[in-house]
């Protein structure tokens, strides 16, 4: 799950990022509005924090931007200093999906990134299952058939990914976006090398392999039917 | 941190874009009178064209964007990066016979960067210089931080380049302007790479170092 934090505060950015980052989460931060206009409409987010005041642009229009010249549907949760209900109505009319008044805790900014992400349907359950394959993302267990299967971080966060997505192929391109946060296409071979060591830790009986190649693609965990 | 007006890299570029635009439209055209079951090879083919179109297009709105905008500098740990990229990259790298190996990454190297920018462009050049050098052969990654600087040097066979080719890309990296005539791929690809750190005040030097290995030399600046 990749988010972006639009905050020009910097010991605030760094500690709802490392906060965020503790729960798996990747995360990119702008300093100021122009700069996440520019991010959001070059990269793919699954979720933006936008602070209402960012310099150059501020968070209401880079709001009305984006949701204007349709960059991203992507959901967006507002920070704002300004507890006025005039202005709450204002964030949510211009296309926020919900918005969060400072001073906040963390535990509930990360209670409403789920909330949206859920309602986003992105984020269902703890508990990912592709056939008899589970991988429990509170717990960072993964079992097979019962049997428990030893992850490095890396491999956890790939077979995740392609968890999130079963039944959907993935290129390798966006498995270097959300996994390794590089927005590049890699000339070395990373991606499927990482992609044997999974293959070695859960696919160990040929007959039910659960990764598959797609060929000039990339891969897919699950059939697509 | 000034605007910097169009450079050269927007020529360079439309070269390039040219080159895969074109073996998509051929290929293409191939699969009007091709047998059908021809088809997957040549979507794999052209899927390879369109990768390339979009990796440039990629790069190049993210020099446009920080040409317009340079990204805030911040105290990043260089160190701790570089050992990222070692441990993300190197798995790699060894697979392929290619080992990387680093020095000097214990303590902290404090340099003063936007790592949004420093991030990608260190793991791009790593990238390039793992798939440029031959099996067997090694990459060693040296930091060295002392005297108020930070300086990255990456030596390989991979980083070797012909004089001419060393003088285009290290003037387009350093100025966004190099000496006329065509640049290859590559030293537009790592020239372009380079840029995004020298717009945010890194320093270069390419040095032929004792055959068959190059160094890159890059000076980051320090707050």
């Amino acid at each position: 799950m990749r988010i972006l934090l639009a905050e020009d505060d910097g010991p605030l950015a760094s500690f709802v990022s490392k906060g965020l980052q503790a729960e798996n989460y990747l995360v990119d931060v702008a300093a100021a509005g122009d700069e996440a206009h520019a991010m959001i409409t070059e990269r793919g987010y699954d979720l933006i924090i936008l602070d209402l005041n960012l310099p150059r642009l501020d968070g209401l229009q880079v709001l009305r931007k984006v949701r204007s010249d349709g960059s991203t549907s992507t959901p967006i949760l507002v920070l704002t200093q300004r507890s006025e209900v005039q202005e709450r109505v204002r964030c949510l009319d211009a296309g926020a999906d919900d918005y969060l008044t400072k001073p906040f805790s963390f535990a509930e900014l990360s209670a409403r990134v789920r909330a949206l992400l859920r309602r986003r349907g992105q984020l269902t359950e703890s508990v990912l299952r592709v056939e008899d394959l589970a991988l429990d993302r509170v717990q960072r267990k993964v079992t097979r058939g019962g049997r428990t299967i030893e992850l490095t971080p890396k491999e956890f966060a790939l077979l995740e990914y392609l968890m999130r997505n079963a039944g959907r192929r993935v290129t390798r391109a966006m498995i270097m976006e959300h996994v390794w946060n590089l927005a590049f296409d890699t000339m070395t071979n990373v991606v499927d090398v990482y992609i044997n060591y999974l293959r070695k830790k859960v696919d160990t009986s040929p007959e039910r392999p659960l990764i598959q190649t797609i060929r000039g693609v990339g891969y897919q965990v699950g059939s697509g039917s | 941190m000034t605007a910097v007006p169009e450079t050269d890299f927007y020529a360079a570029f439309l070269h390039e874009l040219s080159q895969p635009v074109t073996a998509v439209r051929n290929l293409l055209e191939l699969t009007t009178y091709r047998e059908s079951n021809d088809w997957p090879a040549v979507v794999e083919d052209a899927l390879e064209n369109v990768e390339r179109i979009v990796a440039l297009i990629d790069l190049m709105s993210e020099l446009k964007r920080l040409e317009r905008t340079p990204a805030a500098p911040e105290q990043v740990d260089l160190a701790s990066l570089v050992r990222e990229a070692i441990e993300d990259l190197g798995i790699a790298a060894a697979e392929n016979g290619k080992p990387l190996q680093g020095e000097g990454l214990a303590a902290p190297a404090w340099v003063w960067t936007p790592p949004a920018v420093l991030r990608p462009a260190l793991f791009r050049i790593l990238d390039d210089a793992i798939h440029h050098t031959p099996s067997r052969e090694r990459i060693n990654i040296v930091l060295r931080y002392d005297s108020g600087t930070a300086r990255l040097d990456i030596t390989s066979a991979g980083m070797r380049f012909s004089p001419a080719e060393r003088e285009t890309l290290l003037a387009l990296a350093q100025t966004g302007r190099g000496p006329r005539g065509a640049v290859t791929r590559r030293v537009f690809r790592v020239a372009l790479i380079l840029r995004t750190l020298a717009l945010h005040g890194a320093k270069f030097t390419l040095s032929a170092g004792q055959a068959p290995t190059a160094t890159l030399q890059i000076a980051l600046p320090v707050k």
